[in-house]
């Protein structure tokens, strides 16, 4: 895969964090973007991850890889995230000459995923019951130089199967009734074992799922839901209190250091805390305390809002043969 | 149909425990600190069933092995309907003792019989209703019925089967390392270096996810000493095609071009004389070699899940990353990340830097009764992660 930006090369283009957008580069045209316009000319032959000039500042060319595509691609349905994805990738045991049956395709943001991992010499099979949403798929496919390692088939599985019979490794299901194509499953799954994985975002689902899958024996079934929560980075500035009793003691201190002349007693304590505002702007004293009276450190913290649930992932091992 | 030679690694599984073990014609492994032999893996199929017979584990057919294991129906006709008639007033409700299950087991009386006598002793077990029946049974299941599964390792595996050995991995749980090896966009190809303290697990993962292609892997570890990152790799039993791009170089050596030299000056010492000395020379080449490929190479990935101040080695090996290549850093608390995320903001030349934790939640789904576990893990790690673009 060259590294080069070229005629019909598709790129994210990276204006900001989660501000990605996707383009077909084509010479001569000029696309727009809130930084401007950008020469397409100026994006072929220079290097993804290059920076590239606008008529108003500058964004950032990347390829097309499987995490930026999850944020990028335009949505035809529900899609998975990189959390659950990542997840089933490892659940599925999913590696380079891996098998794997999915369905339905919607979006293809898993599917890039699993390209990536069985590359280079497995095979992905997706199906989808939508036939734009397979074509639009399929074209994005080839467009991203992936055609290759994916046959995308618009086909109702849950009527019609999945065509072929003993071949996968793993299949995927984000179906609504996914119960329905458990047969079907035990149909394409290699009968010397295989890894199926189920998404569903209801807990009723999940349980008729299950319920289907000990009846048709199959083994180790686990259920699982997976939440990324995304930190913000914050500078946290506190202010300290200013405790009377500790700034007693730090006059005596001064008082020592500095050999002031003893101003005020001891009994103009209250005077004292109420004037402290006037006080901090011309006292050498105070100007030197300065430092101690914020403190910041840059923190992590946990999203206020976040999405708090996408869908339950059930695991199973179907009985060997 | 993959099937267990002398000398491969297994994963054995039996109800929630796991443990990797070595198969090798003779020698035993324990468990529970009994003494127990593999020979009869041999030849058998990934996935097969194994009962405990006289020290060896013996192969036995699926459908019996299930229905031992299979988890209770209970009718509610025998059954209480609530637990208001169960007290416990102190007396004693088991009236068979440990001693008696003990002499009972080395009779060789089988696990259904010794539950079955424990059911028939059980004061109260009648009065429990069939849900808290089926729990009893189950759980007792759990400690008499031992039916191992011998599985091919797998990466999957490997993450359960350190599930209660966290420590020895830096607590990277399962969610945490497929979230890593995503963020890394680790795939067939890529220039990959790794900077790892476990065990391996991610070193292995990453081999298997290149599985042999023309990138290069480079295990970066103190002194180029392999012994930190080799269990993991070892477990999965890889064939040569994949390790060939695998290099362990030392660390501390990397960007010191003055290595080489001075390891070219030193070389005249040399005596080939026992097989041990040649093969100490060998690795000692193969690190040199791997030393003098990582300066001319340009990385697509950076992965840091060390013990060792991970701000220090991204400071150090950042410059050797290519355009548009991902770097992600494991640790278990998030303020290591700050203080590299802090360094990355001052440099620049670096996008879509995160830093996140994940939550995984498992569940129970039975009819009536699903609900979440009532235990999870809590502390996954975080992970920071970025991309390398021009600044």
């Amino acid at each position: 895969m060259t590294n080069l930006i070229q005629e019909g090369s598709k790129v994210i283009l990276y204006l900001g964090y989660n501000n990605l957008h996707v383009i077909k580069a084509k010479a001569n045209e000029v696309y727009q973007t809130k930084f401007g316009a950008l020469k397409h000319n100026d994006l072929i032959g220079k290097e993804f991850g290059s920076k590239i000039i606008c008529t108003k500042g500058y964004v950032h060319a990347l390829s097309v890889i499987p995490e930026l595509w999850t944020l990028a691609l335009p949505h035809r349905t529900q899609i998975l995230y990189m959390a659950d994805i990542s997840l089933i990738l490892l659940e599925l045991d999913i590696k380079p000459g891996s098998i794997v049956i999915e369905a339905g395709t919607g979006s293809g943001s898993l599917s890039h995923s699993i390209i990536r991992s069985l590359r280079p010499n497995g095979h992905l099979y997706t199906f989808e019951f939508h036939e734009l949403r397979s074509n639009l798929a399929r074209n994005e496919f080839e467009e991203h130089g992936l055609s290759q390692f994916v046959t995308v088939q618009h086909r109702d599985v849950l009527s019609n199967g999945f065509e072929h019979e003993n071949i996968a490794d793993a299949v995927f299901l984000d179906l609504p009734a996914p119960w329905n194509a458990i047969e079907h499953v035990m149909k394409v799954l290699k009968k010397t074992g295989g890894r199926l994985c189920t998404f569903s975002p209801c807990i009723e689902q999940v349980q008729r799922t299950c319920q289907r899958l000990h009846m048709n024996n199959f083994e180790e079934i686990n259920t699982v839901e997976c939440l990324r929560r995304i930190h913000e980075f914050r500078y946290q500035h506190r202010s300290k209190i200013r405790f009377t009793a500790d700034q007693n003691q730090e006059e005596i201190i001064d008082r020592k250091s500095n050999k002031r002349e003893p101003d005020d007693d001891d009994g103009d304590e209250e005077e004292e805390t109420t004037t402290n505002k006037k006080l901090k702007n011309d006292s050498e004293a105070t100007t030197k305390r300065q430092p101690q009276e914020t403190e910041s450190t840059l923190t992590a913290i946990g999203p206020l809002v976040m999405p708090g649930h996408t869908g339950y992932l059930t695991f199973a091992y179907i009985k060997q043969e | 149909m993959s099937t267990f030679k002398d000398g491969d690694h297994a994963v054995l599984t039996c109800h929630d425990r796991t443990k990797i073990v070595q198969i090798r014609k003779g020698r035993p492994i324990f468990i529970d600190k009994n003494k127990i032999f593999l020979d009869h893996l041999i030849d058998q199929r990934d996935g097969s069933y194994f009962e405990l017979k006289d020290k060896y584990l013996c192969n036995i057919g699926t459908n019996q092995a299930k229905k031992l294991i299979q988890t209770e129906d209970i009718s509610s006709d025998n059954a209480g309907q609530d637990n208001r008639d169960l007290c416990d007033d102190g007396s004693v409700n088991q009236t068979l003792q440990h001693e008696e299950i003990e002499q009972l087991k080395s009779e060789g009386v089988s696990g259904q019989l010794i539950i079955s006598q424990l059911v028939s002793k059980s004061a109260t077990f009648e009065k429990k209703t069939a849900f808290s029946q089926q729990k009893y049974l189950n759980k007792k299941k759990k400690k008499y019925i031992l039916i191992y599964r011998a599985w091919k390792p797998s990466i999957r595996l490997l993450c359960q089967a350190y599930t209660h050995d966290l420590q020895k991995i830096l607590y990277l749980r399962r969610d945490t390392l497929a979230m890593l090896l995503s963020l890394s966009n680790i795939n067939h190809g890529s220039n990959v270096a790794i900077v790892e303290s476990c065990q391996g697990l991610i070193l292995a993962s990453v081999i298997q996810r290149c599985a042999g292609g023309n990138g290069f892997i480079f295990n970066l570890t103190p002194a180029g000493e392999k012994n930190s990152t080799s269990p993991c790799c070892d477990f999965m039993d890889f064939s040569n095609e994949y390790t060939t791009n695998v290099y362990t170089i030392p660390i501390e050596n990397v960007g010191d071009l003055n290595t080489i030299e001075r390891a070219n000056q030193a070389k005249p010492i040399e005596k080939p004389t026992n097989e041990k000395t040649l093969q100490a020379l060998e690795r000692r080449q193969r690190r040199l070699d791997g030393l003098q490929l990582f300066e001319k190479t340009k990385l697509n990935s950076l992965i840091i899940a060390s013990k060792y101040d991970s701000l220090s080695i991204l400071q150090h090996l950042i410059d050797y990353l290519a355009l548009s290549s991902h770097f992600v850093i494991y640790s278990q608390t998030v303020q290591n990340l700050l203080e590299c995320y802090q360094f990355l903001k001052k440099r620049g030349g670096n996008i879509h830097v995160e830093i996140a934790d994940s939550w995984l939640r498992e569940y129970q789904i039975l009819d009536e009764r699903t609900h979440p576990f009532i235990r999870m893990s809590g502390a996954s790690g975080y992970l920071l992660s970025g991309m390398i673009v021009q600044s």
